[in-house]
């Protein structure tokens, strides 16, 4: 039976998608689209009762949150692919340190930009200029402290690529490509070399051929 | 080896940890990082955690931090230890972590912004701002809607037993309810009253608020 993921147009449900490539996982993707409200339709409540996504389906095993997704795919197909959380109990738990600090510190400000820069105008809202340049100075701050660390290891969780390196895929891509806002990885050395590793990976590559970004400037 | 927890036995955070550090009967010890003089925030802590945030734990040569997986680093290293808090197969295992998730993005931030403005404020002498802690509050009563009918199906978040999904839960609705005033978010559902009353009841929880002198 063929995962089902929901969403594939979205950078969260792309997550998803790239560590289904890593781990060889044959996948299909269903379609849901943001801007005509989808997300809220009672037939996808029933699968996401918070309303976003992605989702897969997997025969009659349902799961929602992306991270929590990949995390799966990633123990369940352990023995193929790329592995993806490390070695040893150990590895996995800085593998789990990096992926929160994605979730909690990276995330939030660059998903207000890409809510600002990308979708504003296809909402009908106007661009919050001041919410804007705090985003950029909290992201600036966190890729600070990336810099830092990717002065001592080679990728987030240690000397091995892992879901927390991949976790930041989408929406860094978002960024570099359709936020003007390159010069905030290319300007820091580690971080630069870092981008320029994960996203040539050939899974990622994979991704962005299949499937464009919904939202343009 | 004795785990050291550094942060505040009383914020929550830490008190994820704690909890379960506590359930899996590992021992730990709390070495006290002082927010209110800004300790967090200082050079020496922020080689331990470079986001000047609490908890940070330090176990031989293992340094990590971020709540969230610093329990599941746990919950797995001491798997046969005590409670299973992480589900009996793989596929309950992912959905402890999609209700970690669900708690982490959809519930705590309207928690941490409730708390913030109706009683970390006022603490402090100043205004918080009631129409924000209003707004947080409209949003919490359809997520605890979600969590209603949820658990009006499943005796706990992932299934039929305690793990991370509900621990995680307990530090903040001991705010909400304790600190905020916020106490019929829980007690007017049914099924998520039962849950957190089965939940806070846990000894483990108890000998952490006993630790906590609240």
């Amino acid at each position: 039976m063929v995962v089902k993921v929901y969403g594939p147009a979205y950078a969260s449900p792309k997550r998803v998608l790239v560590c289904l490539i890593e781990k060889e996982v044959e996948f299909e993707t269903v379609p849901v689209d943001l801007l005509k409200g989808e997300h809220k339709d009672p037939e996808y409540l029933k699968l996401q009762p918070f309303g976003t996504v992605p989702v897969t389906q997997d025969g009659d095993y349902t799961l929602y949150e992306s991270r929590a997704i990949m995390r799966y795919y990633a123990e369940k197909y352990k023995s193929q692919g790329t592995d993806l959380l490390g070695k040893t109990v150990e590895e996995r738990g800085l593998v789990e340190n990096w992926l929160e600090v994605e979730a909690q510190s990276y995330n939030p400000p660059m998903f207000t930009l890409t809510v600002q820069i990308m979708l504003s105008s296809k909402l009908g809202l106007p661009r919050d200029e001041n919410l804007i340049k705090e985003s950029e100075e909290k992201l600036g701050k966190v890729l600070d402290i990336y810099e830092e660390r990717l002065s001592k290891s080679k990728y987030l969780a240690g000397n091995f690529f892992s879901l927390a390196d991949l976790s930041h895929l989408p929406f860094t891509q978002y960024l570099v490509d359709h936020m003007g806002k390159e010069y905030m990885i290319k300007s820091r050395k580690h971080v630069s070399a870092w981008w320029d590793d994960i996203s040539s990976r050939p899974s990622w590559q994979k991704v962005l051929q299949l499937y464009a970004a919904p939202f343009k400037n | 080896m004795v785990v050291k927890v550094h942060g505040s036995v009383r914020a929550a955070c830490p008190q994820r940890v704690l909890a379960c550090l506590l359930e899996k009967d590992v021992e730990f010890e709390i070495f006290h990082v002082d927010l209110d003089a800004g300790e967090h925030k200082r050079p020496e802590f922020l080689l331990r955690q470079p986001f000047g945030q609490i908890p940070a734990v330090e176990d031989g040569d293992l340094k990590l931090f971020e709540s969230r997986a610093i329990i599941r680093y746990y919950a797995a290293k001491y798997v046969d230890r005590g409670p299973n808090l992480l589900g009996n197969s793989l596929e309950e295992r992912a959905v402890v972590d999609q209700w970690l998730e669900v708690e982490a993005h959809n519930f705590n931030d309207l928690v941490k912004t409730l708390v913030f403005q109706i009683v970390i404020l006022p603490r402090m002498g100043e205004h918080g701002d009631l129409a924000l802690a209003q707004k947080c509050e409209q949003q919490l009563e359809k997520v605890f809607d979600i969590y209603e009918q949820h658990l009006s199906k499943s005796s706990y978040l992932a299934g039929d037993s305690f793990t991370l999904a509900d621990l995680s839960h307990l530090p903040a609705i001991r705010y909400l309810v304790n600190d905020a005033g916020m106490g019929h978010l829980v007690s007017e559902r049914k099924h998520v009253n039962a849950w957190w009353e089965d939940i806070s009841n846990r000894s483990a929880w108890k000998k952490l608020m006993e630790l906590s002198k609240y």
